[in-house]
């Protein structure tokens, strides 16, 4: 592979990873917050 | 068709599960806020669930693999311009730290606090008919992925567009925010799945080492080089280059910022979201190099035709439909699905809205009471989903539909955020300067959205047909028109001051 050819390829595999790990980290911090907003929305219609 | 009953299941499994929440959120609203912007109650990780949800759309995956699949990894360098624009905005809070703290609901509501009525009713204008050409694309593009990967005849595209625009209005209108923020998360886990799986079947059926070969074969050194790309070159990054800095501020991921507890969250949710930024960009991308390898290494397999031109676009739900097993196939499709709706129920919600905040609001001189506000913004979320049904069909844009949504874009990006970033961090800026700012901006790609034939032009004005030119020129016509003009006329109409909000 040429240099140019190498350099994407990493980066592509950069992406990859960091997709993957965004998608972790908010799918588990996600599920909290969800919970949080539901409850705030619920107490203030109840107000 | 290509769909067995597993693929079937998991496609209505999702479609029911979005029409549940749509319909279970509804009790929740108790006001316009509640509606609009989710009560602003927003926290970090869910604000980045919606914004990843809705900045991956079904049409970015078709737009990017497109872009891909015409200028092989050289197209790469737009999701690394992307990735900095998104970690610029997190780093800094450029612009919407300031939006944030000055408490606005949609961008052009600024115009009405640091200019005046006018510029703020020119602003909605302007934001609103840019967006509505934007998404003008998004639902032909979705329904042709569809009607590939499923199977449909061709020749029920129209009714699938129907269909695909009723079912996305239905729960936009009963759910606002709240609705979308919930069916967000659950289509941003779908989708972040769906297209990691994706990538390694693509990669898997047609080899890494022949992607590359195919790719050098094709487009030479310009298919790893953007500079010397036939497609790209240099005015095309300087363009994007300058877009960038502005790139993640689009209204609908605005709206996100703006739904958030504080302007700190919204800080931290760009920069978060931004590092998969380079995913969302790269991955369908490298589909569309996958569609270019595997129609070259197999030529019996029919490219799918657009009348007598060649689609390119359409290259990648072909691929995916021929490589995807058995059931992935209709993962892959809720995915695509869960894409489409987090991105057009958030657009037409903002668009809708933009309506009657920015426009019909600021010309009334009584006020709207939150029942009639929440109407009539569903009215124009009705007429925005018929626009682009309409639009789309009709319209065909001059190159690739990512070019189409770039010019489009930069119609929003120089006259709106140019202009509210002069607005935020320079004083001297007033009203007749943000009004030639808005003009400039608003109007001047025109030239390259409306004239697709150079010839008809003097030879010393056809570059007003090249969108990489006159998206450079627009940015540097928008900023010459608000220094000059605000400067010119200090004195008849004196800059007016922001009053920020404390947190």
């Amino acid at each position: 592979m040429t240099v140019a050819q190498t350099i994407w390829t990493i980066i592509f595999a950069i992406a990859v990873l960091l997709f993957l790990i965004v998608e972790i980290v908010v799918i588990i911090g996600g599920a909290w917050n969800l919970t949080h907003m539901l409850k705030f929305l619920i107490k203030t219609k109840n107000e | 068709m290509n769909f067995t009953p597993l693929d079937w299941l998991f496609v209505c499994l999702f479609l029911f599960m979005t029409i549940f929440f749509a319909l279970w959120t509804r009790k929740r609203i108790s006001n316009y806020d509640s509606y609009l912007l989710a009560g602003r109650s927003l926290k970090l990780y869910l604000a980045m669930a919606s914004l990843g949800a809705t900045e991956i759309g079904l049409v970015t995956l078709m737009y990017f693999a497109q872009q891909g699949y015409v200028s092989g990894f050289s197209a790469f360098i737009i999701g690394i311009m992307g990735l900095f624009g998104f970690l610029f905005v997190g780093k800094t809070g450029f612009i919407i730290k300031g939006l944030r703290r000055l408490r606005c609901r949609t961008v052009a509501e600024f115009f009405g606090m640091r200019f005046n009525l006018t510029t703020q009713v020119s602003a909605g204008i302007i934001t609103f008919v840019a967006g509505l050409m934007n998404m003008g694309v998004f639902l032909i593009l979705a329904a042709k992925f569809i009607l590939y990967v499923v199977g449909i005849p061709a020749n029920l595209l129209p009714y699938l567009m129907i269909a695909l625009l009723v079912f996305v209005l239905m729960y936009t209108i009963i759910g606002g925010m709240v609705s979308v923020v919930i069916t967000d998360y659950i289509q941003f886990i779908i989708l972040f799945s769906g297209m990691l799986i994706t990538t390694y079947f693509a990669l898997k059926s047609v080899g890494y080492g022949n992607v590359i070969q195919t790719v050098q074969q094709q487009y030479g050194d310009g298919g790893f080089n953007p500079f010397i790309s036939n497609d790209l070159g240099w005015s095309f990054i300087i363009w994007m280059l300058i877009g960038s800095i502005f790139g993640a501020m689009w209204p609908p991921a605005i709206s996100r910022a703006l739904s958030t507890t504080d302007s700190e969250t919204s800080r931290k949710t760009y920069l978060f979201i931004g590092f998969s930024f380079l995913g969302r960009v790269l991955l369908p991308m490298m589909w569309g190099i996958c569609a270019l390898a595997y129609f070259k290494l197999n030529p019996s397999v029919p490219f799918p035709m657009d009348g007598s031109a060649p689609d390119t676009a359409s290259a990648m739900p072909v691929l995916l439909s021929r490589i995807l097993p058995a059931g992935i196939i209709g993962l892959m499709t809720a995915a695509a699905l869960a894409g489409m709706m987090s991105t057009f129920d958030s657009y037409l919600l903002c668009w809708g809205s933009i309506f009657v905040n920015d426009i019909i609001l600021p010309l009334r001189k009584n006020q709207l009471s939150d029942r009639n506000k929440i109407f009539l913004t569903r009215i124009m979320i009705i007429f925005c989903g018929l626009f682009v049904l309409i639009w789309g069909y009709f319209y065909k844009p001059p190159e690739t539909v990512f070019r189409f949504l770039a010019i489009t874009g930069t119609m929003y990006v120089a006259s709106i955020l140019l202009t509210i970033a002069m607005g935020l961090y320079w004083k001297r800026a007033n009203a007749y300067g943000a009004l030639a700012s808005i003009i400039i901006g608003g109007l001047f790609p025109m030239t390259a959205i409306f004239i697709k034939d150079a010839s008809i032009l003097p030879e010393n004005l056809q570059w007003l047909t090249s969108d990489k030119i006159v998206g450079i020129a627009t940015y540097g016509l928008a900023l010459i028109g608000i220094i000059v003009i605000s400067l010119v006329t200090q004195k008849r109409c004196p800059p007016k001051k922001l009053v920020f909000f404390q947190e």
